[in-house]
């Protein structure tokens, strides 16, 4: 079930709200956790009749390695061992429905052999709730946070639906206190009304009418795309998947404060950002979060000697291209950012690094080039992409007119995702005390016009005319 | 606290943006527009059953996509905003030309756009096939004494080009159409007939139009220049429409085709229609009439013969200029047409009609 969509904002939304109100007020938390609980199961089931067994099973086999790491307290070989068999059982979980595909092809392309490539649907939202139940178990057995007994406030952590099938990917330990003891004030609850709508429409309304450019573009053939069309699908991209990515998390961030939950922000301008680094601090960062604390600081993160730190940060980053995806485009595009990073870090750690026009600008150049890299599953398509972007006037003529991809609306639409960036709040911040009343009034209204461009929007791509008769 | 009115404000105007549409539509509901215009059946409510629990949520997602409240409404005034707003197609399949014309462009099938840019051309071997088919055609009826005649219809871009975006540029010289067209006079002696100078010629002029403004198709100004042409290949003239005596008749025309795809047929100006206002020079009844299937004229005029054609959505503007002009007249349309009508019909002429845009397809296909 799609956040933008009309069975979640009409009905599904409506009545977990009302229900979740009515559960807190009448019994208080406990009441409210089995609504939570029982609608987010529902909201998974929605999209995954089948797989919501596995995701059921997930929880249960961690859970029980939380108890066991509890259990073997004070026994340091057993506990390592539970948890090692712990991170085996979710990156095999993980590895199966997610890559098998992926390891097959890439076998029989380096062996020689034609194995059959497993068509294995891949459940929506594994890659997020499988990262989940890791960090509770790695937490627990770092004694970050205590396992949890009870099973449903555990299942209640792993399939709250705001973050299930798309993020941020939150930490046991940063809503454990919350599971049990979480208020619902008024302020609260305005805030992530407010954060939902700003999310809603950002998904709606601008990343999605990108989308039709920019989709309508790499569907042609590469050698009809010209330097210009190239450039153009390249900058809408670059927006499309921040309004896209950050709208969500938005969304899941609001409708989390709307229950009475906390999240972390997951963006934070992240196009503001003058080198890599800043970038990916960023840049989806639960997920930057995630790898910090369970994959590069394990590794030893800086504390080695240089060459290990290099080979830490590209494991970092090879293993986050993976993670987008099962397919080498995005292990190359998380590789491009490793390198990025090396190559920023060439310069001294200790000295901050210069925030200027020119940093700016290289970074979100770079940012924006590689994005091909993740847009374009083929990865020699992707470098011819690339290739116009570089020599533009090698790939000047075609039979395209970029009027035919990129409409009036879609280029307003365009121009305000380049302010929204971050250009807006960055001068809007000083203002932010006056006039809070007035302030806070026009927020409302134009809250209010969002949510309905976006209904109305909603609605017309479900209009699906034919010129001649359908059954 | 000060502001906690307006936070009181904000849920409440939230929880009334997402709870009230059905309980409002409930009440309301039937004083909105509700018209299907989309040429497709929506898709029913579905039934939950044990053996279909899989599908079951993405089948109710379809319907409900369908029937969601107001969505009449919302689509409408998404597409007001994008229209008069951001002079934008809110459809890939219409193309927005000057002074409110509407073009067509079917991404799925030979789109008439390639066609205008001459990026339809087709190969050798589909040429070859095309013209086997025809001259295959030709001599079979030939040996039964049935005259074939091939009529493909101009798409309405390569006539009114004027009115395309500038950004298209002019109509290719080479497209399509005028491939099949030159290969089949170079290589058969089928008859075929691409009336596209004439139509030209006919669209230059301010004081009308042959084409409708926000449809697909032309009107029966256009299927008359057409059919005049196809009259002259059978030795037949008829009123030239360039003469004082051609009396036209016009009136406000009604949402075409493109204006529905653009859900904007409330409120776009669909320009005038033009027809012919002659009156007939032949009484000519009508024994049969379904614009999807059979339709038959039968006339008391000095020519005995009988006409078969077998025509596409551009066949019925056709009707009263053909039909005056033979004692039968049949016209089928191509999706219930079959080929033992050529015996059951017996027509002394054949015309096998098909506009532009879907001649390769549909010619290619085409077997006696």
């Amino acid at each position: 079930m799609l956040f933008s969509s009309f069975v979640f904002i009409w009905i599904f939304l409506p009545i977990i709200l009302i229900s979740n109100y009515i559960a807190q007020k009448v019994a208080g938390n406990k009441a409210a956790n089995v609504v939570l609980l029982a609608g987010s199961l529902f909201f998974y089931a929605w999209g995954e009749p089948v797989y919501i067994l596995l995701m059921l099973a997930s929880i249960l086999g961690n859970w029980l390695f939380g108890l066991g790491l509890s259990l073997m307290d004070g026994r340091e070989n057993a506990r390592r061992i539970l948890l090692a068999a712990s991170v085996a059982m979710n990156i095999i979980v993980l590895a199966y429905y997610k890559y098998a595909g992926m390891i097959v092809m890439t076998f029989n392309h380096l062996s020689g052999t034609h194995f059959e490539q497993p068509n294995i649907p891949m459940p929506i939202g594994i890659s997020f709730f499988t990262f989940q139940t890791m960090s509770y178990v790695i937490d627990v057995f770092r004694h970050e946070c205590d396992a949890q007994k009870d099973l449903l406030k555990l299942a209640l952590y792993v399939s709250l639906f705001p973050q299930l099938i798309a993020g941020p990917i939150v930490k046991y330990k940063d809503v454990a206190e919350q599971i049990d003891h979480r208020t619902m004030t008024v302020a609260q609850t305005a805030e992530g009304v407010e954060r939902f709508i700003w999310g809603f429409g950002k998904k709606v309304l601008i990343a999605n009418t990108l989308a039709l450019t920019v989709d309508r573009i790499y569907a042609l053939p590469v050698e009809e795309i010209t330097s210009s069309m190239a450039w153009v699908a390249s900058f809408f991209y670059t927006f499309q998947i921040y309004y896209d990515f950050s709208g969500y998390s938005d969304m899941a961030i609001g409708l989390g404060k709307m229950l009475g939950f906390s999240f972390k922000e997951n963006f934070q301008y992240p196009y503001l950002s003058c080198s890599n680094k800043e970038f990916w601090r960023r840049w989806h960062i639960s997920l930057g979060s995630w790898f910090r604390d369970y994959v590069y600081i394990p590794l030893g993160g800086n504390r080695k000697n240089s060459f290990r730190t290099k080979c830490n940060v590209m494991t970092v980053f090879l293993l986050t291209g993976l993670w987008h995806g099962a397919s080498w485009n995005y292990v190359v595009w998380g590789a491009a950012h490793g390198i990025c990073q090396l190559i920023e870090k060439r310069g001294s750690d200790s000295k901050p690094r210069k925030k200027n026009l020119i940093s700016w600008i290289v970074t979100f150049l770079t940012v924006h080039f590689l994005w091909v890299l993740f847009r374009i599953e083929n990865i020699h398509d992707a470098l011819r992409v690339m290739k116009r972007l570089l020599f533009p006037w090698l790939y000047r003529n075609g039979s395209w007119a970029l009027q035919e991809f990129v409409s009036p609306k879609s280029l307003v639409v365009f121009v305000i995702a380049v302010v929204g960036m971050g250009v807006i709040p960055v001068f809007c911040r000083k203002k932010e005390q006056k006039q809070k009343t007035l302030h806070a009034v026009l927020k409302m209204a134009v809250g209010v016009f969002i949510m309905f461009l976006s209904f109305c929007s909603l609605a017309a791509n479900t209009y699906n005319p034919f010129i001649y008769f359908r059954f | 606290m000060k502001t906690s009115w307006i936070h009181r404000l904000q849920i409440l105007l939230f929880m009334i943006l997402i709870g009230v549409a059905f309980p409002l539509w409930s009440v309301v509901g039937g004083y909105f527009e509700t018209e299907n215009k989309e040429n497709r059946e929506w898709v029913e409510r579905p039934v939950f059953r044990w053996e279909t629990r899989n599908s079951y949520p993405k089948d109710f997602e379809n319907f409900l996509n369908d029937h969601v409240p107001f969505r009449n409404l919302l689509i409408e005034i998404s597409s007001l905003i994008d229209y008069y707003v951001f002079h934008t197609s809110d459809s890939e399949s219409v193309v927005l030309g000057k002074d409110g014309w509407l073009f067509y462009n079917d991404e799925e099938s030979d789109s008439a756009i390639r066609a205008y840019k001459g990026e339809n051309l087709l190969s050798e071997e589909m040429l070859k096939k095309i013209a086997d088919n025809m001259q295959h055609t030709k001599d079979h009826l030939a040996e039964e004494g049935t005259e074939f005649i091939l009529l493909i219809v101009p798409n309405k871009e390569v006539v009114y080009s004027r009115y395309m975006p500038d950004y298209y540029g002019l109509p290719a010289d080479e497209y399509g159409a005028k491939q099949i067209v030159d290969y089949l006079k170079k290589n058969t002696d089928v008859r075929v007939l691409y009336p596209i100078d004439e139509l030209r010629e006919a669209a230059k002029t301010e004081e009308f139009i042959i084409y409708r403004k926000t449809d697909s198709h032309w009107n029966k100004l256009g299927a008359y220049v057409a059919v005049r042409s196809l009259m002259q290949e059978m030795g037949k003239e008829i009123l030239d429409w360039r003469r004082e005596e051609f009396e036209i008749r016009r009136s406000d025309d009604v949402p075409g085709d493109l204006a529905y795809f653009l859900n904007l047929d409330a409120v776009i100006d669909c320009g005038e229609i033009f027809e012919p206002a002659n009156p007939l020079s032949v009484r000519v009844s009508c024994e049969e009439y379904n614009l999807d299937a059979v339709t038959r004229f039968h006339a008391e005029c000095t020519d005995p013969r009988k006409i078969l054609i077998r025509h596409d959505s551009f066949g019925p503007a056709m009707y009263e200029p053909v039909s005056v002009e033979f004692a039968e007249t049949v016209f089928i349309n191509k999706y219930v047409f079959q080929g033992e009508m050529f015996q059951d019909e017996d027509a002394d002429v054949f015309v096998l009609e098909t506009v532009e845009r879907f001649a390769p397809w549909q010619l290619s296909g085409f077997a006696y």
